[in-house]
This record gives C-alpha cells, structure tokens and sequence, in this order.
C-alpha cells in the first residue's frame, strides 16, 4: 500500500492510496510504526484516495490511534467515501475517533484539540 | 433473470481475498444495479466472511458460490476448518462490545449489519456460511 506522508507543521498527514484491505495492512503498519517511533504524536488520516475499506482496515486504523492517544498526541481521519464512512458507522468506530469532511477541517481541529490541551 | 452461479476456489491467502471481491464487484453490481449501497454491503460482507475464512479457519483453501437474479444475491463462502457457528457469535456481539473494543472482531459484526440474512451449517466437515442479499 502506497501511503504518502506530508507534514503540516507537526502534524502528519498520511494519505494512503487503493484498498484499506488485509493484504495491505502490513504495509500500512510498518509505515506507521516508523512516525511513531520519530515520536510524530499528531497525525492526521486523509482517506480520499481509499474506496474500499474492510474491518482489517479499520483494525489498523484503531491501532494507529491508540499508539497516538496512548503516547499523549491526537488523531483523527479526513475524507471519508461512502462506504467507508459506513464501515465506521456500522461499527461504531466513527464514536471513538474524530472524523472530519476534509484534511483542511481536520488540520484545524487537531490545533483546536492541541490549544484545548495546552490551557 | 435465469438464476446464474459463479464458483470460485481459492487457495486460503488474502491476496486470492482481493481477486475474488473483484468478481464480486462486478456480479453485485449487475445485480443491484443503481442501488450501489446495497451492492456494496454483500461485497463487503463477502469480503470478511473470506478473510475469516483464511485467517482462522486453518483451512488451506476458501470456496465460494455466488447465485444470483433479479431477486437478489446468494454468496455460500465455504471452509474445511473445524466447525465454527459465525451466526451464534455474531448474535452474541452488540452495540456496547462495538464501543468497548479498541481492535479485532468487527468483521462478523459487519456481516451480520450488512446482510438481509446469514446462515450457517457444517455439513460433510464443512463450514458453509450462507449471506443473502435481497435485490
């Protein structure tokens, strides 16, 4: 899986590409697993270019949260197909990780959070 | 629409899970039509039927038996693994162990949401989940 990461400041913006799927998710795991390690403690999930997700997708992505929250940082995941945004919603993961319509409005909630933070 | 049937064996790998929600694609998408919600749903469904069929069945290959008309959708995902009941354990999930849990275990979750009806049976020391979709 193609995942291209671009920083926004200290945030990581991480834009996979193709089918959020359990033969991708290694992949997904290992790339994510090297930001945590450089301690990136904010990151941000852009979907736009995922049209299908299945529920291993989706374990990766409850992972990648806990590893942030855990380590005291914030995630959230941007703009979300259909589908996938069902997938969420189906599962009630959309009640335990921020989702927002466009990596813009994410960018902006994740300093929203981090100010919140830091009074 | 004369009933049409399309069988797949596959060996258990996830990569052979891509190919054959590819073909599933295309089948609910000629059977669903328009109603691209619905069609998606069954590909889905499908989709984590196979991958638990490969991740936890220890079976060594994965058949699939799509029939489909205009009435709908029937997907048969069949293991050989030691006898497993989908549909007793997705009944036993709810909303609250959704909530509570951080990894793991959507999958049957998502079947049971998804489809219009799931079934299972062993028979001849075979798993046979059956997933309906009506059109």
């Amino acid at each position: 899986m193609d995942v291209t990461i671009e920083m926004a400041d200290d945030v990581a913006v991480l834009i996979p590409s193709g089918n959020f799927v359990a033969s991708e998710t290694d992949s997904f795991n290992a790339q994510i697993a090297k930001l945590v390690e450089n301690n990136i403690r904010y990151m941000l999930l852009d979907m736009s270019r995922i049209k299908f997700m299945d529920s291993s997708g989706l374990d990766a992505i409850m992972s990648v949260n806990k590893q942030v929250t855990n380590g005291g940082g914030i995630f959230a995941c941007a703009a979300l197909h259909d589908n996938v945004q069902k997938v969420f919603r189906v599962t009630w993961a959309d009640q335990k990780i921020p989702i927002v319509a466009t990596r813009s409005d994410g960018l902006q909630m994740i300093q929203g959070l981090r100010a919140d933070k830091a009074q | 629409m004369e009933e049409r049937i399309l069988t797949m064996e596959l060996e258990a790998h996830f990569r052979n899970v891509d190919i054959a929600r590819a073909a599933l694609q295309g089948i609910s998408a000629e059977c669903f039509g328009k109603d691209t919600e619905r069609a998606a749903d069954i590909t889905m469904a499908v989709n984590e039927a196979m991958n638990n069929a490969v991740e936890h069945s220890g079976s060594t290959t994965v058949k699939l038996e799509v029939a489909w008309n205009e009435k709908g959708l029937r997907v048969l995902v069949i293991n050989d693994g030691p006898p497993f009941d989908p549909v007793a354990a997705a009944a036993e999930l709810n909303q609250e162990d959704m909530l509570e849990r951080d990894e793991g275990g959507y999958g049957l979750y998502l079947i049971r949401e998804l489809v219009d009806r799931f079934e299972y049976e062993y028979n001849g020391s075979r798993n046979i989940w059956k997933l309906y979709k009506m059109a």
